[in-house]
């Protein structure tokens, strides 16, 4: 008899299954004619996909949503005038000071009813007391900026578009004035609060000891540009700098790395298993899609809805074709698509070995449901500048689809010796010697250092990159 | 024998009108008088500190000036004891720029420097006075802008 029962229950089983996999045959375009993948596909079904969730980390594969409002860089102002210290994301106490800065932000802009425009000597006077100073790469639509703090709606956004810089001024463990820079304008504003709980006043205690404790006398003493006067001509003065510039008294210690194409070797190799996760996380069956490779050696892969190609040295171009919308990666809306390009950017990089740690350096909404935004590979704390493609990440979405994705696939290992970039006046004596013929003022936007990537592999080295005003 | 004596003469002032340019302002080596002062005023202008001086709670000081391209800068400090001022920086050309910069230690309450520029066309000599006192004091000579008061 229980025999029976379980030949019944197990022909029954085999009917259902039957049933499922013709219908899947059917529907789903991906299964004709050949390369039938079931574990691949049950993957991205929604059951699997909700109870898969449930055992993976999320978190891994949203680095670059949680880095979206980290600065370039945290300068502390420990209120003596020329005693600064200066971090980026590869030093120690970075994570803990960016916490506290983004919980009191979030706080203020979460309590605050209205912004002030302020005068520039204001914002100036902020930073000669105890204060911290976030620079960020990008310049953020204000109402985007305050979404990634956690505020949807507020009044500053009333009389602040776009949010370049901030100041932190604690003046008690309740009481902070925040100035905010709009450097496309040089506007500045403010907003204050006595009721924002925040621990500023005790980190920037904390780097301080940290930084004599550890670098004592040997730091480089760092003023802005605005301090030496640069930033205003005299005379016959040719070049005047960005008033926040940081200018350091002595040369940046840096270590070399050394870039990778994960996907295609020098020698034309192709990962294979990379290449099909790459495809993958583009939602196209590696065993179905129309594939050729052009006399340049670029793998295209062509879909109904958008093309994919990758070339030799590793640069990734997928574009909605024309008259489509492309791949659907989020709800409508510039907030959920940025949000969503960095997820998918994230799981990305995180499928084919590359580099993980990126930052936003740009985003830009052109006001009619398209959203922008490009990312700059981040290692040791610094931007890796691309000097062939622009940045390592670009991409465009629309009504919540991706329409364009182009991404230079590099992975970066660290060397493990220590050089020193050029004096800050050295490499700015070398980039203004190029506008000599010139004939009118040259005016510097950005001087920071940076690893410098030509697209080819092997050692890149840190730079002053100098951002000449048009 | 008085046409070869004036010729002498004459080849002699012209020769020491040629060098005089030269020597006054390549003399200063390792240390410069506190009133010495060059032959143009028009080679360098100091941006930090305005007024040419300046008080600081600080342990350094950054000096900056803007200038011709090639023009060559070093910076004494004034010793009381040896009663000259003596060399700190050595010698930085001012490059495409025009821009220049240099951090100074100050050891005591009343510090002088000077800097000395120079270039083919001459030199210049500005004094510089820092003085260091308390924090206290600097922060009321600033007058903070951002206070309390004016918070609300």
């Amino acid at each position: 008899m229980k025999k029976e029962q379980f030949k019944s229950i197990l022909l029954s089983v085999l009917v259902v299954l039957n049933v499922f996999l013709a219908s899947q045959i059917l529907i789903d375009k991906k299964l004709w004619p050949s390369g039938y993948n079931f574990f691949s596909h049950t993957e991205n079904s929604g059951i699997f996909s909700i109870v898969s969730k449930l055992f993976k980390n999320s978190e891994s594969n949203m680095i670059s949503r949680a880095r979206m409002t980290m600065p370039e860089r945290i300068i502390i102002n420990t209120g003596d005038q020329t005693t600064r210290i200066s971090l980026n994301s590869s030093h120690g106490l970075y994570n803990q000071l960016n916490e506290n800065t983004y919980s009191a932000l979030a706080d203020m802009f979460s309590k605050v009813k209205n912004a002030v425009q302020v005068e520039p000597g204001e914002w100036y006077a902020a930073l000669t007391g105890k204060s911290v100073y976030l620079s960020y790469e990008a310049d953020f639509d204000a109402k985007l900026y305050l979404r990634f703090m956690g505020t949807a709606e507020s009044e500053v956004l009333s009389a602040v578009q776009e949010i370049s810089d901030v100041v932190l001024l604690p003046l008690s463990q309740k009481v902070m004035i925040v100035y905010m820079r709009n450097r496309s304008d040089d506007t500045y504003y403010k907003i204050s609060s006595s009721d924002c709980e925040n621990e500023i006043e005790a980190v920037i205690d904390l780097v301080r000891q940290n930084a004599e404790q550890s670098g004592g006398d040997t730091s480089p003493v760092i003023n802005y540009s605005f301090d030496l006067f640069f930033d205003k001509a005299f005379g016959n003065q040719r070049v005047i700098l960005d008033p926040m510039i940081p200018i350091y008294s002595t040369p940046q210690s840096y270590r070399p790395i050394t870039s990778e194409n994960p996907i295609i070797k020098t020698d034309g190799t192709v990962n294979q298993y990379l290449l099909d996760k790459l495809l993958h996380a583009f939602g196209i069956n590696s065993s179905t899609v129309r594939r050729y490779t052009e006399a340049s050696g670029t793998l295209v892969f062509v879909e109904n809805n958008a093309t994919l190609k990758i070339s030799p040295d590793g640069f990734l171009d997928y574009s909605a074709r024309e008259g489509t919308n492309g791949m659907k990666i989020s709800d409508s809306g510039a907030y959920s698509e940025v949000c969503a390009v960095a997820d998918f950017m994230d799981g990305l990089n995180a499928a084919i070995t590359a580099q993980k740690e990126l930052s936003v350096s740009s985003v830009d909404s052109d006001g009619k449901g398209t959203v922008s935004v490009a990312f700059d590979y981040t290692v040791q704390g610094l931007p890796v500048n691309m000097t062939k493609q622009g940045q390592a990440v670009y991409a465009q979405a629309s009504g919540g689809c991706l329409q364009k994705y182009t991404q230079l696939l590099r992975s970066y290992s660290v060397k493990n010796e220590v050089m020193q970039t050029p004096e800050y006046i050295t490499a700015l004596d070398l980039a203004i010697a190029g506008h000599m013929d010139e004939d009118k003022t040259v005016v510097i936007k950005r001087m920071s250092v940076g690893y410098t990537d030509d697209g080819s592999i092997g050692d890149k080295y840190a730079e002053w990159h100098i951002d000449v005003k048009d | 024998m008085i046409k070869k004596f004036a010729a002498a003469m004459i080849a002699f002032m012209l020769a020491f009108a040629c060098i005089i340019p030269t020597v006054s302002f390549a003399a200063y080596g390792n240390t410069i008088p506190l009133g010495a002062y060059g032959s143009r005023s028009d080679l360098i202008y100091i941006k930090r500190p305005e007024s040419h001086n300046a008080s600081t709670s600080d342990k350094t000081y950054t000096i900056s000036a803007t200038g011709g391209a090639g023009t060559k800068i070093k910076i004494y400090k004034y010793n009381a004891g040896a009663g000259t001022c003596q060399l700190v920086k050595g010698e930085t050309t001012i490059g495409a720029s025009g821009l220049y910069s240099t951090v100074v230690n100050l050891n005591n309450d009343s510090n002088i420097f000077m800097v000395y520029a120079y270039n083919d066309w001459g030199d210049q000599t500005v004094r510089i006075d820092i003085n260091r006192i308390k924090k206290s004091t600097v922060d009321r000579l600033k007058g903070i802008t951002v206070t309390i008061k004016n918070f609300f």
